[in-house]
This record gives C-alpha cells, structure tokens and sequence, in this order.
C-alpha cells in the first residue's frame, strides 16, 4: 500500500496519482536526497553567511531539504512531497499552496498567491516562476515564468522581495 | 422523418426518441454509410434507463453509434455518457440553446470525416487481472464502459487515438517469465476502403516478468495523461458527495481539484471551481450547471490542443 503523504490516504502499490488529493506518487519513491561536493557546499555556506551578515542555520535533522526564510529567520522544511507549491494563503480562497508564506508577511514582500514550485530531483531541484506578479529571481537574476531552473543548496532566491535560500542536510547525503 | 411531426409533451422519455431515432437508421443501414443517431435532449429520462442501455447495445451489435447533445442543466450526463461510449460516439455539453445548430452540424462533419466509427476491442484477462479502468483520450477524452468488447470509439481520418488503460496486477503466478494483462482482437470496418473493408487486428499486452525489477519512472506523456484523469476523477468524486449530500466532502475535493488546476495554469477553469466552492457552501447544492461546466471543462483538458498549448 501507497500512503499519501499529504492526505494519508491509502492508494495501490503502483498508483501515480493520489485519488484522494492529487499528490503525485510517481516518483515518490525515489531517494529525494541532493549530493553535493562538500567542499563546494562550504564554499556556498560562508559566501551566503558573509552576504547576509547571517549564519545560516542547520537544517532540521529530519529533513533533507528545507527552506531558509533569509529576512525572518524561519526554517521550513520540506517533508513528504517531491513538489512543492509556494505562495501565500489569502481570505476566502479555498487555493493553499503546499508552502503558505502568509504567516512570514508573503504579502508585504510581494509574493503571489501562487508564485512558485519547488520539483525534488536528482541531481538538483528544480525552481520554477508560475508567472507570479512580481517575479522570482536565482541568485540575483529574474528567471523566465513557467521554466524550470536547477537550484542545489546555499542558492538564494527572490519571490516579490522575500529570499529564500535552499537548504540541503549534508548530513543526510 | 419530419421533425414536425413530433409531439412534444412535458417531460423527457428518451427511449421512445432514441427507438425512432433507431429504426429510421436501421432502415437504411448501409455499410456504404455513416449509420449514426444523434440525440438531443435538455431533459433526465425516467424509468426507461434501463431499455435505453439495451437499444444501446444492439445498435453497438449492428455499427451503429449514437451520440448524445445534452442541452442546459437538466440531463443526466452519466448516463448519456454511458450510451455514447457503448456505441462508440461521444456526448457533449452544450452549454447554451443558441449553440445547438453549430454542435449539431459539427457533429455531422466529424462523422463524416470519420476514417472508421466503431473500434472494438475483444479481449480476456486473467484471473490475476483486472482491467479497473478505461479512458479514452484522443479523440473525444470520456471514460470509456468496462466489459469486452471494450467500444475504443471513432477514428478520425487524420489523427490518432489513444487509450489508456489501467489494469491491476492481484498477484503474479511464480516463476513465470511473461506474464499476460490481456489479449484479445481489435476490430474495426473502413468502409469506404477500395481493397479490404473489415479488419481484425491481434492485440497483446504481455510483459516480461523480472524479479528484481529496475525501477523506472513512468514515461511523461502517461503521466501527463494520468496527472489530468486525476483531476477529472477528483470532480466526479465530487460529484458523488454531493450525490450523497456530503457537502463538506464534496467540497474538499473541489477545492483540491483547484489547487491543481492552478498550478497547471488553468486560472480560468480554477477560478470557475473556486466560484462553485462558494456557490455550494452558501446553497448546499451545485449551482444551475456548474456541475457539468466543472466536468466536462476538466474533461477538456485532455484535448490534443489544451495539453499542446499548456502554460506550465
């Protein structure tokens, strides 16, 4: 048996869709961890942590990815679902994106009630625009909406005005 | 037959029409010919379901098809679906009186332009097997009736057709090597066809059994496939809920169904889904059409052209 991640509901080995919510098992059962040089990986850490004036936390153990909200401070990790929709909940619409960014001021920082999604494959995850009002950047550079870029730990991206960085959990990988 | 000659009378009986409809074609069943009903209607039929699914099924016996316009809110969809794909044709939801003319003489071009009408599929499973479901997906997306001969459908003359079915595997026997889901014959006539007219086409789904089996993902054209029978699934469940006055069930589906939607960039369509959420929530009942709007947009969806043109 399948259990949703999302949803707890049962589905048959082999099933691709949860019937039930729709979350997507087809590649669930890959291993969603990211490798990454470690050296590489250090590099990115402190230029991030000498960027931001900040040091960047550890992940949660549990979690092999999570997200740093760079301006609050806030670790969300991300657990159970190999794509992630990002955006913040709004009054009356039924809409919830996977990850709600209302609670850390979505709005004032401009992020759209569906800006982006975050796909865990290997070797990267892929970070991809859904042609939000205010745009999303990689690394100080606007990406294209609807296109899906790689992004690996220590990258830092922009939806309105709120930085995000990727987190990975080397100790997981 | 004269249209005028019709009486109309208050509430619907679609098999005295359908019978008519049936012997008018029967009458001049031609091989030569398109041997086609096409019913209209705005109304449930009541108490006659049942002979109607029998004409159904010997017009299917004879190459005969029937397609079905259901005009307003009214109509039961379910089952115009049902004698639709037991025939090989297809129902449509045509959403306002003033389009009927356009559907009705669309309907006449396709079936003209028709390559084969009926493509069958005679097949045994297994006891190990199960086919669980059937979905047509080019041309005309409907989920298509369970039994065998499974009715594939039309074949337009320049196009493609494409099924998917979803089989359950209950148990593989040991040490076997291949392993068979389903064999069977298609058959299909071309009938304006100079050399041949009739064709039987052996058809196998045998796979090889592997014990230690490489995982692969998917091919992604399945999965886009899958990802939207999802959705148009989630919406029938819907529309069970509610059938069983389970409103908050219904709705949660809904409001799932929008959520993904959304995320495929089918703003619009979400939107409408968004607007029902609240219409029920407010009225404890679907709103006039939205129920058919909602399914036969998510329908839609399966359109060589939808999933060409996608935002994503």
């Amino acid at each position: 048996m399948i259990v949703c991640p999302k949803c707890g509901n049962k589905e048959m080995p082999g099933t691709l869709f949860c019937s039930e919510c729709g979350t997507q098992f087809a590649s669930a059962s890959r291993d969603p961890t990211l490798t990454i040089p470690s050296s590489l990986a250090d590099q990115i850490h402190d230029r991030v942590a000498e960027e931001t004036g900040q040091d960047v936390p550890p992940t949660p153990e549990d979690a092999n990815l999570s997200l740093f909200l760079v301006d609050t401070g806030d670790v969300i990790p991300l657990e159970g679902l190999t794509e992630y929709t990002l955006g913040r909940s709004a009054e009356d619409q039924p809409i919830l994106p996977d990850i709600d960014l209302a609670p850390y001021n979505g709005y004032e920082f401009g992020v759209s009630r569906l800006h982006a999604s975050i796909k865990i494959t290997a070797p990267n995850a892929l970070l991809t625009d859904f042609g939000s009002a205010n745009g999303t950047e990689l690394n100080g550079q606007k990406i294209s909406p609807n296109q899906p870029y790689p992004i690996t730990h220590g990258d830092i991206f922009t939806l309105g005005k709120m930085k995000i960085q990727l987190l990975v959990n080397r100790s997981g990988s | 037959m004269k249209i005028q000659l019709l009486q109309a009378g208050g509430g619907t009986e679609i098999f005295k029409g359908l019978e008519m409809g049936f012997n008018q074609v029967n009458r001049s069943l031609s091989r030569d010919r398109v041997n086609h009903i096409i019913l209209i209607t705005d109304g449930r039929t009541y108490g006659d379901e049942e002979s109607c699914e029998g004409l159904a099924d010997r017009a299917s016996a004879m190459g005969i098809g029937i397609s079905a316009l259901g005009i307003g809110s009214q109509w039961n969809d379910n089952f115009l679906d049902r004698i639709a794909s037991k025939t090989g044709g297809i129902s449509k939801f045509v959403t306002d009186i003033s389009d009927i003319r356009n559907s009705l003489l669309g309907e006449i071009s396709r079936l003209g332009s028709n390559l084969t009408e009926q493509i069958n599929f005679n097949y045994q499973v297994p006891h190990e097997v199960e086919l669980r479901s059937a979905f047509r997906l080019q041309p005309d997306p409907s989920p298509l009736v369970l039994g065998s001969p499974l009715i594939f459908g039309y074949m337009p003359r320049f196009g493609a057709m494409k099924v998917l079915l979803e089989f359950v595997v209950k148990e593989i026997p040991a040490r076997v090597t291949d392993f068979s889901l389903a064999r069977g014959f298609m058959n299909y006539e071309i009938p304006r066809h100079k050399v041949k007219t009739h064709y039987v086409e052996r058809l196998l789904f045998d796979r090889t059994i592997s014990r230690d089996p490489i995982r692969e993902d998917p091919p992604v054209e399945i999965l886009n496939a899958v990802k939207l029978i999802a959705l148009y699934r989630m919406q029938e469940r819907a529309s069970e809920a509610m059938g069983k006055g389970d409103v908050t069930g219904a709705t949660r589906h809904m409001e799932n169904l929008a959520t993904h939607l959304l995320s495929k960039g089918e703003e619009e369509m979400a939107e409408s889904v968004m607007k029902e959420v609240a219409y029920i929530r407010r009225n404890q009942s679907y709103s006039e059409d939205g129920e058919k709007r909602i399914k036969y947009g998510t329908r839609a969806l399966l359109l060589p052209a939808k999933t060409k043109e996608k935002k994503t």
